[in-house]
């Protein structure tokens, strides 16, 4: 028997507002791994209705942002949580969400959580080139640290050569010329803690 | 840190001699071990050591672990042109500055630096001066 319109309207309803449940039970209570691969399957069927991508689009990505100000890396189910919900934006969400959501983690200066988006936008076979790009026309301004830069470049699997090679190839020179000046500090700061040694030796 | 960065600055840049100086000065604040290369064998930018030199004294006088790294540098490759880079250096930059160059430049002309503390009249640097190196009094009656 064939659903009548106003069924089919009523259904998605129902389905957005218990998604809606899932997606906050998700980002503030936690899910165990069989819960979320029962809510992916069931995203995963849904999703292409349009009205309903749009709404689960738009919902996750309003969540995420929500959860980003107060997840960090030192709380493990939060963070936990955090992937998760990062996870689910890539799959369900448009380029553009993504997109968003990488400036909005950037300029928000919340470079770890970003790290998250990226190895899986990564794991996920995504095109990282814009975020990517986003990232190293910030290192010049925000004085990202070496911990930060050498982490980025973990994700994006180069080494030193190719990392200043994309800065070069981009333009990126204050980008490059702040990685430089953080490494000779860091060099700096563990002479200092060397001749500390030393001293107290 | 130069193993793999220099390396790749120099295989990789195709963009305009400012911006490679400006790369070059962040490598000099770190230390001189990699002017070398900066300096003299990138094909591309060509010879440029006299620039960056032009470029120490015209932006960045003042930061004295620069022209500190960038004399070494010098001292090694090319000792007969920190006479002339000197010269220029020292018509540019404040008293502070004069002595300060002095006093964290091992290779620094002392006997420059004193006649140029002395033109500029500054009691309290020239007496420091002294203090720091009472062999150049001495110079003083002559000066």
């Amino acid at each position: 028997m064939e659903l009548r319109q106003k069924d089919i309207n009523r259904l998605e309803t129902m389905f957005a507002r218990e998604c809606q449940i899932a997606i906050d039970t998700l980002a503030y209570h936690g899910m165990s791994e069989e819960q979320y691969a029962t809510f992916e399957t069931c995203l995963n069927t849904f999703i292409k209705y349009n009205d309903l991508k749009d709404f689960i689009s738009g919902t996750l990505l309003s969540k995420i942002k929500e959860a980003s100000r107060f997840f960090y890396p030192d709380k493990k189910e939060n963070w936990f949580s955090f992937r998760k919900l990062v996870r689910l934006l890539i799959k369900f969400s448009d380029e553009e969400s993504v997109d968003v959501f990488v400036s909005f983690l950037l300029t928000g200066r919340r470079p770890h959580h970003f790290f998250v988006l990226l190895e899986e936008m990564v794991s996920n076979n995504m095109n990282t080139a814009s975020a990517q790009k986003v990232f190293e026309s910030l290192i010049a301004t925000h004085n990202y640290d070496l911990d930060i830069i050498n982490k980025y470049m973990s994700v994006i699997k180069q080494d030193a050569y190719g990392f200043t090679k994309r800065l070069v190839e981009n333009s990126h020179y204050g980008g490059l010329c702040r990685y430089i000046r953080t490494l000779g500090l860091d060099m700096d700061r563990k002479n200092c803690w060397v001749s500390r040694s030393f001293l107290l030796l | 840190m130069g193993e793999q960065i220099v390396p790749s600055v120099i295989e990789n840049y195709i963009g305009d001699r400012t911006h490679y100086m400006g790369i070059t000065m962040s490598v000099a604040e770190c230390g001189a071990d990699f002017l070398k290369e900066l300096l003299h064998d990138n094909a591309h930018i060509g010879e440029c050591e006299e620039y960056f030199g032009k470029y120490l004294v015209s932006n960045h006088a003042h930061n004295i672990l620069l022209i500190k790294h960038f004399m070494a540098y010098l001292e090694i490759n090319n000792p007969t042109a920190i006479p002339s880079l000197e010269e220029s250096f020292l018509k540019d930059i404040g008293v502070d500055t004069i002595y300060r160059y002095g006093i964290e430049v091992p290779i620094s002309n002392k006997r420059k630096v004193l006649i140029s503390l002395i033109e500029l009249k500054n009691e309290k640097y020239l007496v420091e001066f002294i203090k720091k190196f009472p062999a150049y009094q001495s110079l003083m009656p002559m000066l």
